[in-house]
């Protein structure tokens, strides 16, 4: 098992409860996907595991999520340290207003890696998320002068820059052609051979293609968690079924 | 299948299958050759142990049927992939088919060799290496995605029926000349007709090649068999 | 469309253009009469002259320092300050019942009348911390005045940065003040420099607060330092406007042309600098 964990964790927009008692553990090494209809949580929960929901007012949470044995909601807890092992790629491509080499190298610098790593540090990440080659004779030029999908490969290499253990993905794809997401779910493949990734998606079949774990949320909560070589040829639960098959939502 | 997919994933997924389906037809054709054999020199040891065999490819039936399974729910495949994916289902069928076919074969040469035999083989073991050949040639045509090779396989079925024919006349004649013959001859008969049903699926197999290849499905559609340049 | 809406439509558009027409009239009337009158007597000697009884001997050189000295002493109050507090206020600021409140008032602070201003400079700055008439005071009072503009210019800029960004830098395990000195700021700058300039290129025009804080009107000396007195050009000019001579007129006008110059400068300034760090980014 990963690190990485959550106890009867509850999420809530003011007295709105969008999340409720989910426990969930995930393997490390591997991409663990959470798959359902619009609104079931599926995001909100995502971000709860590098409190990226601190910046949403009036979000508060019940439970624990806990990263090497340590809840990090506690009040001790720096948040900045948590997503610096936590890491995040966004739904919407977007890359910081520098160059290239700035939006990898931008992280790890304030984290305080010494400049003469750096330039190495820089062309490993994005060999790893498998932009070098495209991108490698013009590290200066502005970052959003790249395709989406270069883009989005770009907020890769600029998250695992960091080294982070996890890698959180929100519908990374969506806003991406079938071929940019295509080598997007080809990197993956080979990303979880070094990070533990979690990967929202409303597209069932990236899913299955994709993870090795998969998780059905419905309404704020886990219906079923399965290997995803059974989960989508004989799910267990009813309602699993019926999203699968499209029977609804 | 030139090119490479994009998701080496998929890639691998693929090749295991074909994997394992060309381990079972290379399952089969080695129990088809003890049986050949078998028959020959009356050894009914050797077509227990034929028997006994079966059960590689029971479970390897079941292999086949997972892994195709998977790819549909977890690879979405298209076109020729899908084709051969469902081409596969066929396949691994009619190869457990055969395996049960010769499992029957070596019971009546089990049987056979309690009696005596009255006259040597003539046509059984031409026969024989026919069918052999068109197994042979079926798998080829599987693992080569070859059309020319699949509808030779296609040809050779008039063959056998011309062959089965003949064997029939002949064994209907020792029947009615000898009365002891007639035990022997019931089960000689059953073993060519059983040949027989062996062609039969390695067409099946030809065709559904012709099937993931070309799309065409010509199952039940042609009376002699396509010659090469049809397809 | 119906022949109706066709008509309707063209009745719209053909007012909106005559509105415009009729704007830029005015605007190109009053231009026409000013350089018509003013650029006659716009001469280098106009430039370095003090001023005199004398319209010929006329000049404008007191003004023009004096516009210097409380524009700059203006900028490094207002600036450092507004722009602080803008920041403050949308980056670091809860949202509560207080800071609204706080919001609201300096929106209603930016549109007080700028004699209000005036006065209270020379309550607080001329008389009760006894600054007397000097460049000071007047900076002080031009920096309250524009200060909830600078205010407002930053606050809108900094909202207008999107949130993805933030979001992204904090993805990457970056502080706060990390999110806000590196990415939201440097993005904002166009907007906030933009708002700094325009609030400055209000401040220059401004008589009515300054006189009540005690600017001259006949000042025939460059002032040395911040505590000396001073004349600014809108008051020069609102003065020479205001005498019976014609020829008084005349230079007035020149000194309104030197204004709109200088104005006109700053925006173009503005435009020009918001243009390249778009270019930029």
């Amino acid at each position: 098992m990963s690190g990485l964990l959550t106890k009867d964790l509850s999420i809530f927009y003011g007295t709105k409860r969008a999340v409720q008692n989910v426990s969930l553990a995930f393997p490390s090494y591997s991409v663990t996907a959470l798959i359902g209809p619009s609104g079931c949580g599926k995001s909100t929960f995502l971000r709860a595991l590098n409190r990226m929901n601190d910046f949403i007012p009036h979000c508060s949470i019940t439970g624990e999520v806990q990263f090497n044995g340590q809840n990090i909601y506690h009040p001790q807890v720096d948040s900045v340290l948590v997503r610096r092992q936590i890491g995040m790629v966004f739904q919407k491509p977007n890359p910081f207003p520098k160059t290239i080499f700035e939006n990898v190298a931008w992280g790890p610098k304030r984290a305080g890696i010494s400049s003469s790593v750096i330039p190495r540090l820089v062309e490993e990440s994005l060999k790893a998320a498998a932009l070098w080659s495209e991108v490698s004779d013009r590290l200066n030029s502005p970052a959003l002068g790249l395709s989406g999908g270069q883009q989005q490969r770009l907020c890769i290499a600029r998250a695992i820059a960091m080294k982070p253990s996890v890698l959180l993905m929100d519908e990374p794809c969506s806003a991406l052609d079938p071929i940019a997401t295509a080598r997007i779910e080809e990197l993956i493949g080979n990303l979880k051979q070094k990070f533990t990734i979690v990967i929202v998606t409303h597209n069932m079949q990236q899913a299955a293609r994709v993870s090795d774990t998969t998780s059905f949320f419905l309404n704020g909560g886990v219906i079923e968690t399965g290997e995803t070589k059974s989960f989508f040829t004989r799910p267990e639960k009813v309602e699993t079924e019926n999203y699968l098959t499209g029977k609804f939502g | 299948m030139s090119s490479k997919h994009f998701s080496a994933q998929f890639e691998e997924d693929l090749t295991k299958l074909k994997d394992s389906l060309l381990l079972m037809g290379g399952t089969i054709e080695s129990m088809l050759n003890e049986t050949h054999e078998a028959l020959l020199r009356n050894d009914a040891n050797l077509a227990r142990r034929v028997i006994h065999r079966d059960v590689e490819v029971d479970n390897l039936e079941k292999v086949v049927d997972q892994q195709a399974l998977q790819i549909l729910a977890l690879r979405q495949p298209a076109a020729i992939d899908l084709r051969f994916v469902t081409s596969a289902f066929k396949i691994c069928t009619d190869l457990e088919r055969m395996g049960d076919i010769l499992v029957n074969i070596c019971e009546r040469i089990c049987e056979l060799a309690e009696v005596e035999q009255l006259k040597p083989y003539e046509i059984l073991p031409e026969m024989m290496q026919t069918v052999r050949r068109m197994i042979s040639l079926s798998l080829d045509s599987f693992v080569n995605q070859s059309t020319e090779t699949a509808a030779e396989v296609l040809e050779s079925d008039q063959k056998v029926d011309q062959m089965t024919r003949e064997i029939f006349s002949e064994l209907v004649l020792l029947m009615k000349s000898h009365e002891n013959a007639v035990e022997r001859g019931l089960k000689l008969f059953f073993i060519t007709k059983h040949l027989e049903r062996l062609a039969d699926h390695s067409t099946n197999i030809a065709e559904q090649v012709i099937f993931t290849v070309k799309g065409l499905d010509i199952r039940h559609s042609h009376a002699p068999g396509p010659t090469p340049s049809s397809i | 469309m119906t022949l109706w809406q066709r008509i309707k439509s063209e009745i719209v558009r053909m007012g909106g253009l005559l509105t415009l027409l009729i704007c830029f009239g005015f605007l190109l009337l009053l231009l026409v009469d000013v350089l018509g009158d003013g650029l006659p007597t716009l001469s280098w000697d106009f430039l370095v002259n003090f001023p005199s009884r004398f319209p010929a001997k006329a000049g404008i050189a007191s003004a023009i320092a004096g516009t210097l000295w409380v524009m700059f002493f203006t900028a490094v109050f207002a600036v450092p300050l507004g722009v602080m507090s803008g920041i403050y206020l949308e980056e670091y600021a809860s949202s509560n019942w207080f800071t609204n409140l706080i919001r609201v008032n300096i929106q209603n602070l930016a549109g007080i009348p700028a004699i209000i201003y005036g006065m209270l400079g020379l309550a607080v700055f001329v008389r009760w911390m006894d600054l007397g008439r000097s460049v000071l005071a007047g900076a002080l009072t031009m920096a309250l005045m524009i200060l909830p503009t600078i205010i407002i210019a930053t606050s809108e800029a900094i909202k207008a940065v999107p949130d993805s960004l933030r979001m992204a830098a904090y993805g990457v395990g970056a502080s706060r003040v990390q999110v806000v000195w590196s990415h939201v700021i440097p993005q904002a700058l166009p907007g906030m420099m933009t708002g700094v300039i325009l609030a400055l290129s209000r401040a220059i025009g401004e008589a009515a607060p300054l006189i009540l804080v005690g600017a001259l009107s006949f000042v025939a000396f460059m002032p040395s330092g911040p505590m000396d007195s001073f004349t600014v050009l809108a008051i020069q000019i609102f003065n020479w406007a205001g005498r019976p001579q014609d020829e008084f007129r005349m230079i007035a006008a020149s000194g309104i042309i030197l204004l709109l110059v200088i104005t006109l400068g700053m925006n173009a300034l503005a435009i020009y600098l918001r243009a390249r760090s778009v270019k930029l980014s």
